[in-house]
């Protein structure tokens, strides 16, 4: 590679570009060694520079004031950066190469140089670390081995600042990758179990004929669990999106009773099924809450207490005004869980009893219901004393009792 | 007289469904397209009591089209209900907001799918 190659070599230039260094601020930790190579040299004017396609960009100095930007010609660096090796320059005006070039001449007076070349990450050299006199200087070998040290620092620097420049991209091309699937996910789902629930419901509903009953019994399997399937989808999406913090809550006042009221007609029929009483006791209370969230994460308790529950048994929602909120209460008289499991059951996937298949939940439920629960500053937990297990919501006061019309 | 309905999505087998719901449980006629262009086209031709729209389609998109059908008085007094596997709570308020007279989820039932657009459309049964 001949040296101008090497300054406009495309790969030195994306590896400047990639610190991302280029007209920021100028950051103490390399000001530390500019500021040390100022002493160490005993220079008036020390650069830490990146060259690039069309000038020597000042990544920190000391003592060189407030200039970020030096044309290339007029730089002892670019010569640097082309001959990837030190330059020691004693007197501008007597050396043969310089006296007649702009750099020899420069106007801020240089009449001495001493530069080493700096490394990137990817061990491309991206600019130099120099000394600048406006004396003549006769440098000597201690002064090449401190600005070759000091390069070494200032590698260093360079990568860090390139390791966290990086890692933040990377975590942001991950949370855009999981935006994507989660959106892909949805669409690419959605769309065949539209096809696949569509056709089984009126097949089932004998819209194009009577089916046989062993038929009938077919297609009703088939659309219970299509239906299990895009509820898992559409509580994978929501629990994605809450979790990443994209949903909004939309909170107004409701009466407490109200969103119970919702979530105990959601699970009307499976609790009617499994011949499951629900029996709710609400306070005169109104809340400010996202309604539908707060109704769909009960209804989540709900289903899971009337899944737990043996059958002739009840559930009981209770709901009270607190010192500091709103207390709701899920209790279900079913076998309870494991106090080791208590915390487990809010996972994704995890069930009180990963044998028990007759439970017909996408295993998210809780996870939502939680999720849901502390993003209006919430708590939801869960306790089994003697049978049974009862869930309570507290929501704090900010999310409550705010009494509309009195 | 028998309502007709125009149905634009791009996959033939979610077309083939909505059909036979409309047609069987609805008692409507419908006419199907595989595309927003091909919507506008059929609506401007023989303008259907209803349009139901999807969403997410290659090109011009249900959004797209619903404001191609908006911009000609031909078309522009046509109801339109966005049926669509994308039930983004923004997305839907945004779509009404356009003038969409309802958003219905996909998947649906389809033995409730013509009772919710009567809903929303305000027909009678």
């Amino acid at each position: 590679m001949t040296p101008a190659d090497v300054l406009d070599d495309p790969v030195r230039l994306r590896a400047v570009d990639d610190l991302g260094l280029v007209g920021q601020p100028f950051e103490d930790r390399f000001d530390r060694v500019t500021r040390l190579l100022g002493r160490v040299l005993d220079v008036p004017v020390t650069l830490l520079t990146l060259v690039t396609e069309d000038a020597v960009a000042v990544v920190s100095t000391a003592g060189g004031g407030e200039v970020r930007r030096i044309e290339r010609d007029a730089a002892f660096c670019t010569e640097v950066v082309q001959s990837q090796e030190a330059l020691l320059v004693p007197d501008t005006t007597a050396d043969s190469r310089w006296a007649t070039s702009p750099l020899g001449t420069s106007p801020a007076g240089t009449r001495a140089y001493a530069g080493v070349p700096l490394r990137g990450p990817g061990g491309q050299v991206v600019g130099t670390l120099c000394g600048l006199d406006v004396r003549s200087r006769r440098w000597n070998d201690g002064d090449l081995a401190a600005l070759v040290d000091l390069s070494r620092w200032a590698e260093v620097e360079l990568a860090r600042g390139d390791a966290e420049r990086q890692r933040a991209l990377g975590e942001q091309a991950i949370a855009r990758m999981k935006d994507e699937l989660l959106s892909v996910v949805s669409h690419e789902l959605r769309t065949p179990l539209t096809s696949l629930k569509g056709a089984l419901g009126l097949l089932t509903a004998g819209v194009v004929g009577a089916l046989p009953p062993s038929g009938q019994e077919l297609t009703r399997i088939a659309l219970e669990n299509a239906d299990r399937l895009s509820r898992l989808v559409d509580e994978i999406c929501d629990l994605e999106r809450l979790s990443a913090g994209q949903v909004v809550l939309e909170r107004r006042p409701h009466p407490l009773s109200d969103v119970v009221r919702h979530a105990v007609g959601a699970v009307s029929v499976q609790a009617e099924q499994a011949r499951v009483v629900v029996r709710t006791s609400i306070g005169d209370v109104t809340t400010w809450l996202d309604g539908a969230r707060i109704s769909h994460a009960l209804k989540h308790l709900l289903e899971n207490a009337v899944r737990a529950s043996p059958a002739g048994s009840a559930v009981d929602v209770r709901g009270r005004t607190t010192d500091d909120g709103v207390l709701l209460e899920v209790e279900d008289r079913g076998c309870g869980i494991d106090p080791r499991d208590l915390e487990r059951v809010f996972g994704s996937f995890t069930r009180g009893d990963s044998s028990d298949n007759r439970t017909h939940g996408t295993g998210l439920g809780l996870a939502l219901a939680r999720t849901v629960v502390e993003a209006h500053g919430g708590r939801l937990t869960a306790r089994t004393v003697g049978r049974g297990t009862t869930f309570t919501v507290a929501l704090p006061q900010r999310a409550a009792a705010r009494r509309v019309g009195a | 007289m028998t309502r007709r309905l125009l149905v634009v999505d791009d996959e033939p087998d979610v077309r083939a469904v909505v059909r036979l719901s409309l047609e069987h449980v609805g008692g409507w006629q419908v006419v199907d397209v595989d595309g927003g262009l091909a919507g506008v086209d059929a609506a401007r031709r023989e303008p259907p009591d209803a349009v139901v729209l999807d969403v997410m389609m290659p090109g011009t998109d249900g959004p797209a089209t619903y404001r191609l059908l908006q911009f000609d008085a031909r078309t522009a007094d046509i109801p339109v209900v966005m049926l669509t596997a994308r039930v983004d709570r923004a997305d839907r308020q945004a779509w009404l907001a356009m003038g969409v007279r309802g958003v219905l989820a996909k998947p649906f039932d389809p033995m409730r799918l013509p009772v919710q657009l009567r809903e929303v459309l305000g027909w009678q049964a």
